[in-house]
């Protein structure tokens, strides 16, 4: 299971003096790039990708990796002080981490965040080091029916979250779905619902209509306000963030669960960070003691989040190196990083390079401590935000929004689907049409169309034997289950 | 009764999502190339929608979420909130139109006055951190290419 000559080897090749000045390096950009509204970890990593050529393949890739883990944590700094995941992992983030925010306790919010983000990287880089096969077998499982599946289980618990509004987000979660499959069919080449625009040929860029969706209500509103914060004489104390990191630390359990939960879902490609961040929320909060108020600025619900999106990490290079399979736009670019350095990601990766494998995997958890130092350091910076005041804080971050929109492909039309997108949002936000439904349907729907094609070719004259799959048995039982507890809670209300 | 400036916006967006999610579908069935198989996922999900739809407007014409709806405090009805959607539009013309530097230089100070920002250092130091952003962080830091000027003179 594991090597430890090779670990030892790998441990050797670390040792030189670049290694430290890259992890430095690279996390400060990656939390800079995070923290930058539109600007995604993709793009960070594609434009220093031409700046690894004259690097030895593990200080390549160790740059890269920094990037990756800071922007993944800088994205969760969007989240908590402007309600906008600067990722998709990190949207659960929102729900506890802006009502910290708004109630002046944005430097706890960020300590709780990134102490989570630190344990939970912890945590799966070592069950990457020690169980990197058995966890690539387990997300082979997974084929096109059981992630359909799990897709449909994943919008009923989130409408299942929002209680009061359960049919209105099952209809933002299928209008997400629609939305994501414009463009052209993969299965059949056929131009679908882009009115011959050759901006919406590929889909729509399904990041930039996140950041547009969530970031420019949060505008719209805090422009009739002063600051994000109410409490704007609080601004950004590094002492109250560490405070926040030591508090983090205490709820050992919901910070246990939430790795656990992201390193196993963490594999699964596309989904990983986003459905493992809401499963581990939707865990924290049906296991809420009284007095534990949920969606409300609860310290436990950032913390559950936060530590599996940053725990998603090492699922999903356990998957790029085990399997040669990139889970999102980012680990693509890292498997362009290995390739340019003569590195093939797949199973003879381990055989050929395990030295550099596992000084990979060892840098990775090197990198993790060195996040806790350096995202308290950024984060002090950035939490100024907060008491800007809405008046110069607005324009200033449209136009970074926008230049985030043009910079993802160079297109002009990216800016206007961002703020149409905007709109979209604000009005869904406005009445209670759940806007984390609809992102999730906007980011799996281009799998799941694929899916559903291969689904249907194999399955589609005989479809009960799907229920013979135990995964896709087990999603189906506990989404009726979801439908028939919220019928109930519905009825006992209505007769209370 | 449950107030009309609440059930109607919901219903505008269940039409709105019903119509176009079945052009969508029809568009793609009626497609000369053969487009069947393009609408294995589409069509169930049309029919999904309209099944979910009855019950969102029943939320609506119901009093279920009424309180919530007239508590949130995030109507379009301020100023500065006109203002601030006008602007988006008008901001993305301006990019299309002028450029990046100089869609900045007009929008940043107008879109900060109209918000009610009466201080010119503090409005000068923000329209000039942009530019800055734009040109040294953006164009020259990380080499993307956009347009910096009017077509034409860039």
């Amino acid at each position: 299971m594991i090597d430890l000559a090779l670990i030892g080897d790998g441990a050797t090749l670390l040792a030189t003096w670049q290694m430290p000045l890259v992890i430095v390096g690279g996390m400060l950009l990656g939390l800079v790039i995070g923290a930058i509204p539109g600007m995604t970890a993709a793009l960070g990593l594609a434009a220093i990708l031409p700046l690894t050529f004259k690097l030895d393949a593990l200080t390549a890739l160790m740059l890269m990796t920094s990037v990756y883990t800071g922007s993944l944590t800088g994205g969760g700094f969007l989240a908590v002080l402007i309600n906008t995941p600067g990722t998709p992992g990190a949207a659960a983030t929102t729900f506890d981490g802006y009502p910290m925010a708004k109630a002046g306790r944005q430097n706890e919010a960020l300590g709780l965040q990134i102490a989570a983000s630190v344990v939970g990287g912890l945590i799966s880089y070592l069950a990457l080091l020690f169980f990197i096969q058995p966890m690539a077998d387990f997300a082979l499982l997974f084929g096109s029916a059981e992630m359909l599946f799990l897709t449909i289980f994943v919008l009923i618990l989130i409408a299942s979250l929002q209680r009061k509004s359960f049919a209105r987000t099952i209809f933002a979660g299928i209008v997400g779905l629609l939305l994501s499959t414009i463009g052209t069919s993969v299965s059949t080449g056929v131009a679908r619902g882009t009115y011959g625009l050759d901006a919406l040929a590929d889909g729509l860029p399904i990041i930039l209509c996140v950041i547009g969706m969530f970031a420019i209500p949060e505008l719209i509103s805090i422009v009739a306000r002063e600051a994000i914060s109410v409490d704007p004489g609080r601004g950004a104390k590094a002492r109250d963030i560490v405070a926040g990191m030591r508090d983090g630390l205490r709820y050992r359990w919901t910070w246990a669960r939430g790795a656990l939960i992201g390193t196993f879902v963490g594999l699964l490609p596309a989904a990983g960070a986003t459905v493992a961040s809401l499963l581990s929320y939707s865990a924290a909060s049906r296991a809420a003691k009284p007095g534990e108020r949920f969606g409300e600025g609860e310290p436990k619900g950032v913390v559950a989040a936060e530590s599996a999106n940053n725990a998603s990490e090492g699922g999903a290079m356990a998957i790029l190196m085990s399997l040669g399979i990139p889970g999102s736009a980012s680990t693509a670019v890292i498997s362009g990083a290995f390739l340019l350095h003569g590195l093939v990601p797949g199973p003879r990766l381990f055989i050929d390079n395990g030295d550099i494998v596992y000084g990979l995997i060892l840098g990775n958890l090197l990198q993790m401590l060195a996040l806790g130092v350096f995202a308290v350091a950024v984060a002090s910076q950035i939490a100024r935000i907060v008491t800007v005041p809405s008046r110069l804080l607005a324009p200033a971050l449209t136009i970074i929004i926008a230049l985030g929109a043009y910079s993802y492909r160079g297109l002009w039309e990216d800016i206007v689907i961002t703020f149409a997108f905007g709109l979209i949002g604000y009005v869904f936000r406005r009445h209670h049409f759940t806007l984390i439904a609809l992102m999730i349907g906007l980011f799996l729907g281009a799998q799941i169309d694929e899916d559903f094609v291969r689904f249907v070719i194999l399955y589609g004259d005989r479809p009960a034997t799907l229920l013979e799959r135990p995964i896709v048995a087990a999603f189906a039982v506990l989404s009726l289950a979801l439908i028939a507890l919220q019928v109930r809670l519905a009825i006992r209300e209505r007769r209370a | 009764m449950t107030r009309p400036s609440v059930t109607w916006p919901v219903v505008a967006v269940v039409a709105i999502g019903l119509v176009w999610a079945g052009h969508y579908v029809w568009s793609t069935v009626t497609n000369p190339l053969d487009s069947e198989e393009a609408a294995w996922l589409i069509r169930p999900l049309l029919w999904s929608l309209v099944l979910v739809a009855p019950f969102v407007l029943w939320t609506a014409v119901g009093r279920t979420l009424e309180k919530l709806e007239t508590e949130d405090g995030e109507s379009l009805a301020p100023l500065s909130r006109k203002a601030y959607v006008a602007g988006l539009p008008l901001l993305a013309v301006a990019i299309w139109v002028l450029g990046f530097l100089p869609a900045t230089l007009v929008y940043t100070p107008l879109m900060c006055l109209a918000l009610g920002e009466r201080r010119p250092v503090a409005i000068a130091l923000t329209t000039a951190i942009l530019l800055a952003v734009i040109w040294v962080g953006f164009h020259i830091g990380l080499g993307i290419r956009m347009p910096l000027w009017p077509r034409g003179l860039g």
